[in-house]
């Protein structure tokens, strides 16, 4: 499974909070802080891990700061992969 | 010592499974010097340093001469390194000057207290670290009682020149070499102190049950500053003389397939982990980045240092064994800080035994006993065979009886790696470390706080529990008290009473280790979590991550008066967990906290 719009990367991201943290993804705002929602900083690591498997690209940790919501983050990893394609 | 031609074969391993480490380091760099010791591995697998033998005793020598310059010997010298090479010289450089190295996780903001509370508790007035990093960690101090700490950085200390010694140390092995701060809680931390003696048993000890050479090659990603991590990834490599690949832990759990490849390109015989280690393994499994790699070299998989589960062996073995993994490869292992690090394995080479026993009989009533219904059944996975060098004992934690074969009891553990006790804390340190067996005062214990039995058929430890309280998450040890003192602190912030009571545990759910919190709630914050209960849990688990680096997976809103607690009015965890686990606990619904 490929990662192909925006959409499908907030759903990704929001589902993996979801499952770590046993609540429902519908409980999850994409417009907030992602040091809002508890998740652990391991939990936080293998999501950067999953993200990089799933959209093909090498993610810096740091890009979480820069970007610290699901929303944000999801819009940029979208450039990414997008900018990787056209190079590629 | 070294004042001759050469050595043979016997000789060289006698002298290192009997000569403090640091020895068998200067031994190594003597016969091997030009030898690769250490890789270390960056962010996407790349080589980002490497040591051989004579290297690291070059670097070593220059931490110990420094030390030699600002410290006393038995003087506390507190490590504060990232995952690298600077920080096993940091250590073995405190080995050979005879200080005592304290190695200790690295100070965030939010995190310091737990690295002031430890350096008020061992009394260290020196710290090392890198360049790079210690004046963030002076930052982190300032205003507490660490505020004027002194600080080396080993990174900018010239090598060495010299050539190592020929004649042994003149360090005594009874005397303590190392503090280990894995045990206690934040407000009470305990430093177990591992004498030179224990460390060189403990290494020795590894390294004939596991039948490990100069040839065993291993790949470890686990933190210095945790037993695994210490003793496997950094001081039994100097004792065998092998070749050891490191990363770092992150680096490990963003890429767990880079961590197999590695197995796989290193032909490495040894590599291993906490349980979910293997776990996140297998979930990220890819048969793209499997191709042409061979794992039939890799003859050792440790698995140790939180509960076993048979299903993630089961499914490791199924997704790895069309590489060329083999079950009996698992090597479930038992052991803990208090005892260096190991006590039990194997045998190697063989698959890892179980024993089915009834849930509920185990859960509600501490014992072993066969299932009463398909369904009542749960495998526990053996940890192994005791080394010859240990003893382990079942006892009845409150008569102090020894229990019969098969029974479950509190593990008793009588081993030459036992640590003298806890820094600065004599009265538990007896309580801990020298306990008696009733009607058998030949022998001190040290006193697990882990519920198991022995099997008499296939001679495994199997682990069923803890006395104590502890959770475990991930392989590492976490107090409740700790959990709970976050979780309060939460809701106080959002201006709720400070007098809640909270009672943390784990409970096990399917394969999971959930870390439950259970609150009482009061009047104010039964009406404020019926306004804006998301908002309230948010808060909590924020606290909780940050505080401690997990998740809290479940938090429950209990009525007044539903905490279990005792007459004096402390909370009872065991029970409350009991009642949880039994489905018996009805946290408030929304609706419910409503009305």
């Amino acid at each position: 499974m490929t990662l192909h719009s925006v959409e499908a990367i907030e759903d990704y991201i929001a589902d993996y909070i979801g499952r770590e943290l046993f609540i429902s993804p519908s409980e999850i705002d994409f417009s907030e802080p992602f040091g809002s929602f508890g998740m652990s900083s391991m939990s936080g690591v293998k999501l950067i891990g999953l993200l990089e498997d799933k959209i093909g690209v090498r993610i810096n940790p740091t890009l979480i700061f820069s970007n610290p919501t699901i929303e944000s983050l999801a819009k940029k990893l979208f450039e990414m992969k997008v900018s990787n394609a056209v190079m590629t | 010592m070294f004042a001759k031609s050469g050595m043979t074969d016997y000789e060289i391993f006698s002298a290192a499974g009997a000569l403090p480490v640091q020895d068998v380091l200067a031994l190594r760099a003597w016969l091997t010097p030009e030898k690769t010791l250490f890789t270390f591995l960056g962010d996407d697998g790349e080589e980002t340093g490497g040591l051989t033998y004579r290297e690291l005793w070059s670097r070593c020598e220059a931490v110990a001469a420094s030390l030699a310059l600002s410290s006393r010997p038995g003087d506390r010298i507190m490590l504060f390194y990232p995952p690298g090479l600077d920080f096993v010289s940091a250590f073995v450089g405190c080995l050979m000057a005879g200080r005592i190295a304290v190695p200790v996780n690295l100070p965030s903001r939010r995190r310091a207290e737990r690295s002031v509370r430890i350096i008020q508790d061992c009394g260290a007035r020196l710290a090392l670290g890198l360049s790079a990093q210690i004046d963030e960690f002076r930052a982190s101090f300032e205003g507490s009682e660490a505020a004027d700490m002194v600080w080396i950085a080993t990174d900018a200390l010239e090598p060495g020149a010299g050539a190592p010694p020929t004649s042994r140390s003149a360090v005594d092995m009874n005397a303590v070499a190392y503090l280990q701060y894995t045990s206690g809680s934040t407000s009470n931390p305990k430093g177990v102190m591992i004498t030179f003696g224990n460390l060189t048993t403990n290494c020795r000890m590894i390294r004939d049950t596991l039948r490990l050479n100069d040839e065993s090659t291993m790949v470890f990603w686990q933190p210095h500053h945790h037993d695994m991590g210490l003793i496997c990834a950094i001081l039994l490599p100097i004792v065998i003389g092998n070749h050891t690949v490191l990363m770092a832990p992150n680096t490990f759990v963003r890429q767990p397939m880079l961590w197999i490849e590695l197995i796989a390109k290193h032909r490495a015989e040894v590599a291993g982990g906490p349980n979910f280690a293997f776990d996140i393994t297998s979930e990220r499994y890819s048969a793209e980045r499997m191709a042409g790699l061979d794992l039939s070299r890799w003859r050792l998989a440790l698995n140790g240092s939180d509960i076993v589960r048979p299903t993630t062996l089961d499914r490791f073995s199924d997704r790895f064994g069309p590489h060329g993994f083999r079950p009996e490869t698992f090597l479930v292992c038992y052991g803990m800080a208090e005892a260096v690090l190991f006590l039990s394995a194997g045998p190697v080479g063989q698959k890892p035994r179980y024993a089915a026993v009834d849930v509920d009989a185990l859960e509600q009533h501490g014992q072993a006993r066969p299932p009463s219904a398909p369904e009542k059944e749960r495998l526990l996975v053996g940890c192994g065979e005791p080394s010859w060098e240990v003893e382990v004992a079942i006892v009845d934690p409150e008569t102090r009886r020894r229990l019969p074969d098969g029974e479950v009891g509190e593990i008793w553990i009588n081993s030459p790696t036992i640590g003298i006790g806890y820094w600065g804390n004599p009265e538990e340190s007896r309580r801990v470390f020298q306990a008696r067996i009733a009607g058998d005062s030949t022998k001190i214990y040290l006193r697990t706080g882990d519920l198991g039995f022995v099997n008499p058929d296939d001679f495994q430890v199997y682990v069923c529990g803890r006395i104590k309280d502890l959770i475990i998450s991930e392989g590492r040890n976490l107090h409740p008290e700790d959990i709970e003192y976050s979780v309060v602190g939460a809701l106080a912030a959002l201006g709720e009473s400070s007098t809640l009571s909270c009672a943390a545990f784990n409970a096990q759910q399917g394969d999971e280790q959930l870390i439950v919190a259970v609150v009482e709630v009061d009047r104010s914050l039964k009406r404020n979590l019926a306004d804006r209960r998301p908002e309230i849990e948010r808060a909590v688990r924020r606290a909780v991550s940050a505080d401690h680096g997990v998740s809290l997976h479940r938090l429950l809103f209990i009525p007044p008066s539903a905490m279990c607690k005792t007459t004096s009015g402390k909370v009872q965890r065991g029970l409350m967990r009991q009642l949880y686990v039994g489905g018996a606990i009805k946290g408030l619904e929304p609706a419910e906290a409503a009305a």
